[in-house]
């Protein structure tokens, strides 16, 4: 949700240069209406895909088609250790478990890509922003901001690795035969990510922080934000008919 | 009400920005870090501390402004009587500006201290372009500090202490990373800054340039204290502390 990780990289897209309430009202009916709506028909899928397209392009189009693909392939990751442990549960005997297996996946899929599009269209300083307008307590808020600061910090350590890896003559199929040295390398990335975070406790400190975080950041709701939030809603409408009606 | 003896410690204290009496600090795993620091810093006054890796300058420098944790700390630091009550008016520049940034964008990191005193958002704005054509870095506001060369993002953070308006600046390495011309460009600003300011450094060429006394620290110790030319043109005192 900052322009440091690489895979929420943020790249100039409609509806980032959106009101960022309007962002987060669209993120949450998407949410809401994808995971209440069944996925019964062919149609109601379809449906979905075509909103999923439509935000997908609204965000950044083609120039988050790697992130996406990432975001998607470290969640199949997931469903794959949760079909496995499907399988050689209680669904082995019957369909149930499959059945479940195939709605949480779905489901999964579904709320990830949202996500991780809507993510990617809202930055660390819009993040700041929203906390006040919603007046989200500044414990809470402070605190979820400065895990994003953190996030990003990681990311950026992570993002070393690979010249790291190079520079000291390791191939990935020399880690493929020490997987043990993959730990040991993740063990440094979080030891410096942890020496990078109390360093910037540091700073928050010494410049008097108090629990609350800043921003000169302010937007104003236009007519395009308005007319944005409608066509969503109608679009929203449009797929709880479908699901109604079957077509 | 303060006694006579109180009025003359107040009189002989307010030439001083910062008093250090027998400063000592230890690491939980019993390493002494400091040991037995003491030493006045006159108001306005620009003192280096130069010294072999560990000998404890960024530790002096954490320590004397309140940043280090108090346990294993031990000893007394005083502000001079008058700023005794703005004594949040410091300024800290780490080794690494990446340790330092928390906004997002230029104008939200520079300006933080000023949002956080509640200074109208109108009024802080000017305050961060002025201090940002301080660090020669004008028109930077909207840029994200992830898209800033080493030496733009310590400026940067140059221009996040001097918009809070402090009294005592500490520099930890200000040098370090800096290409020559670099180098020049933070030299020239550090001069023109009046505050009191306290820089550990290994770089010679800015000692000499920018401090009005050089402290060498080994071990924790204070080894020497005096001139910038006295002490960096001591060859047997620089190779003995390992400086050469």
């Amino acid at each position: 949700m900052n322009e440091l990780s690489l895979p929420l990289t943020i790249v100039p897209s409609y509806l980032g240069g959106r009101h960022p309430l309007l962002k987060v009202l669209v993120g949450a009916g998407l949410l809401a209406v994808f995971l209440l709506i069944p996925d019964r028909t062919p149609a109601v899928v379809a449906g979905k895909g075509v909103i999923i397209v439509l935000l997908w392009l609204g965000t950044g189009g083609f120039s988050r088609l790697e992130g996406c693909f990432r975001v998607l392939l470290f969640l199949f990751s997931f469903l794959g250790i949760i079909f496995i442990f499907t399988l050689l549960g209680d669904a082995v005997s019957g369909t149930a478990g499959m059945a479940l297996f195939r709605r949480l996946a779905i489901k999964s899929i579904w709320a990830a890509t949202i996500s991780f599009l809507i993510a990617g269209a809202i930055n660390y300083r819009e993040c700041i922003y929203l906390s006040r307008i919603l007046k989200i307590p500044s414990p809470i808020s402070s605190q979820m901001l400065l895990v994003i600061l953190i996030w990003g910090k990681l990311f950026e350590e992570f993002r070393h690795v690979p010249a790291a890896w190079k520079s000291r003559g390791l191939s990935s199929r020399y880690l493929k035969r020490h997987p043990e040295l993959i730990a040991r390398l993740l063990k440094m990335v979080l030891l410096r990510t942890v020496r990078q975070a109390s360093r910037l406790e540091l700073s928050f400190l010494g410049r008097g922080f108090a629990g609350k975080l800043y921003t000169f950041f302010t937007a104003s709701w236009s007519t395009l934000d308005s007319l944005t939030l409608i066509g969503t809603a109608a679009l929203l409408l449009e797929l709880g008919v479908i699901a109604r009606t079957g077509c | 009400m303060l006694g006579p003896a109180a009025d003359r410690r107040k009189n002989m204290n307010a030439d001083y920005e910062l008093i250090v009496t027998d400063l000592n600090f230890k690491y939980p795993n019993g390493l002494t870090a400091l040991s037995g620091v003491n030493f006045r810093l006159s108001r306005g006054e620009k003192v280096a501390i130069i010294g072999p890796n560990g000998a404890g300058k960024s530790t002096l420098l954490l320590a004397l402004s309140g940043l280090l944790r108090k346990k294993g700390l031990s000893g007394t630091i005083e502000r001079g009587e008058e700023r005794e009550e703005q004594a949040a008016r410091i300024g800290f520049l780490f080794q690494n500006p990446d340790d330092q940034i928390i906004g997002a964008s230029v104008e939200d990191d520079v300006g933080f201290i000023l949002l956080r005193e509640g200074v109208a958002p109108a009024r802080a704005r000017l305050l961060v372009a002025e201090a940002l054509e301080q660090v020669r870095l004008g028109g930077y506001q909207s840029r994200s500090p992830s898209e800033m060369s080493f030496g733009e993002k310590k400026r940067m953070s140059l221009a996040g202490l001097l918009v809070g308006k402090p009294d005592l600046i500490f520099l930890d390495e200000p040098a370090l990373g800096l290409d020559p011309r670099e180098i020049g460009q933070l030299l020239k600003i550090l001069k023109e800054m009046p505050q009191t300011m306290l820089l550990a450094s290994m770089d010679f060429n800015l000692v000499l340039e920018l401090a009005d006394r050089v402290l060498l620290l080994d071990r924790g110790r204070i080894v020497s204290l005096g001139s910038p030319a006295d002490i960096l043109s001591d060859r047997v005192l620089m190779e003995k502390h390992g400086l050469l």
